[in-house]
């Protein structure tokens, strides 16, 4: 547990502290004294670049910049800009360095912008900052190992915990996958039971590895396993059609370990799937699969080999101009 | 106490930036002229997948690519493929153009999922 806490402080120290090693290409410079920085309109760059067909790995390539930073740009999250990266942000969309100041705004002093892309506080007080944030949880660490010591055995982890993975939201129709991930404490290979006990409206199908027992009256499924290492069990839900649905479809379960015979612990993780007309795999809701939800669907379901996860609508999706709900017919139409 | 100090070691060493080692990187090996050619290297554990996103100039096409590309506007210029269940090793991505290209014109991005964190990883590929 002790290693726990020192590995939960890495990943806090290497992928939320913002260390100077690991910054970007724009957070790496120093915003220079006494420069003016000038705000830019983002909505007009957005209109642009895209009235002239670029994109933003186009336009972040022309200015040496990352396409993070552009999507900032446009979004007006970050509206301070340094002047030479506005230059080339014009030079790269073929306008005036006037077409992309937002004249609205007053132009800031760059030496007092707040730290963003474009102008960060000097290095030195992030690493102060670090180390006074690692001291704080080098001291919660030991703290939690002095505690841990003295915490009664009865207080332990289960010796298996099983862990649901659902999507935030499906669509009624459209099979979703769900994954129910078994985590062993110890290198013990404990038999268990894990059942699944599905809502009125939703029916399962298509268990991976395939159900030991299925009862259609109770709408209940059971896998018998023994994990050795952690291990994922998969299936494909469904919100059926013409049934009486809540806005939220509930997931219950449980799991059972040999020796614990009649204690049976509810499965964790997800609980809910809300009925939204979205394909499953839209988890921002805008009618597309992007980049970073296609990876999300391929780690996560990836491995279920026999899963029917209809991988070419997404991957249509992904690779066309998203999809529309067609409410008459209840079904995702790809606009290719 | 022990306990404690060997953690923070280990957070310390774990955390130096300068030890880690991308999963993934990518090189051009070309990228002048009427072909542009990645190499991409995986090392263990590699993620379980992988897109590699091509941005071109507006007035160039592409004529053909190897392995397929998976996803091709032509305006924009971006061509994306997707990688998926690649294990350790190199593999070279070739794409024959319509037009001649500089290597300034041109720019790329791999993106995945760290296979240690989970995290989204986002990274430039310049010429």
């Amino acid at each position: 547990m002790t290693l726990i806490f020192g590995m939960s402080i890495c990943y806090y120290w290497k992928n939320i502290l913002p260390g100077t090693e690991t910054m970007t290409d724009e957070s790496q410079t120093i915003a220079p004294q006494n420069t003016v920085a000038p705000k830019i309109d983002g909505h007009n760059i957005r209109r642009l670049r895209e009235g002239k067909g670029l994109t933003q790995l186009y336009v972040a390539t022309v200015v040496g910049v990352t396409t993070d930073t552009i999507s900032r740009w446009e979004n007006r999250r970050y509206p301070s800009i340094k002047p030479e990266n506005a230059k080339k942000l014009a030079e790269a969309l073929d306008v005036t360095l006037n077409e992309i100041i937002d004249q609205t705004a007053p132009a800031n002093e760059a030496a007092e912008a707040l730290p963003g892309p474009d102008a960060i506080a000097p290095s030195l007080s992030l690493n102060n900052r670090r180390w006074g944030i690692g001291l704080a949880l080098f001291l919660a660490a030991f703290i939690g190992a002095v505690l841990l010591a003295w915490w009664p055995q009865s207080h332990q982890p289960l010796r298996v915990t099983a862990t649901r993975i659902l999507p935030p939201h499906a669509p009624i129709g459209l099979p979703f996958p769900v994954a129910i991930t078994l985590t062993p404490a110890t290198a013990e290979a404990i038999p268990l039971i894990i059942s699944e006990t599905m809502a009125q409206e939703c029916a399962a199908m298509d268990g991976v590895p395939p159900f030991n027992a299925a009862n259609n009256e109770t709408r209940t499924f059971k896998w018998i396993s023994k994990p050795e290492g952690q291990t994922i069990l998969f299936y494909m839900a469904m919100i059926k059609p013409h049934s009486p649905t809540r806005p939220q479809v509930p997931f219950a379960g449980e799991i059972t370990l040999h020796g614990d015979t009649g204690v049976m612990n509810p499965i964790g993780g997800d609980v809910n799937v809300t009925v939204a007309p979205y394909h499953w795999a839209d988890r921002n809701r805008d009618y597309m699969i992007d980049d970073e939800e296609i990876l999300t669907v391929y780690d996560t379901f990836g491995a279920a080999t026999g899963l029917r996860l209809d991988a070419s609508l997404i991957e249509d999706i992904w690779s066309g101009h998203g999809y529309r709900w067609d409410a008459i017919r209840r079904q995702l139409v790809v606009i290719p | 106490m022990f306990l404690a100090a060997l953690a923070a070691l280990l957070c310390w060493q774990v955390a130096a930036p300068s030890l880690a080692k991308e999963p993934v990187s990518c090189r051009y090996l070309v990228a002048n002229g009427n072909r542009i050619e990645l190499e991409v290297t995986v090392s263990a554990p590699p993620p379980a997948t992988l897109i590699i996103t091509q941005s071109l100039p507006p007035d160039v096409s592409v004529v053909s690519t190897t392995p397929p590309v998976k996803k091709f506007s032509q305006r924009p210029g971006e061509a994306k493929w997707l990688i998926m269940g690649s294990g350790p090793g190199t593999t070279v991505i070739g794409m024959n153009l319509s037009k001649p290209v500089r290597a300034n014109q041109i720019g790329g991005e791999m993106i995945y999922n760290d296979p240690a964190t989970g995290a989204p990883v986002r990274m430039p590929i310049a010429p």
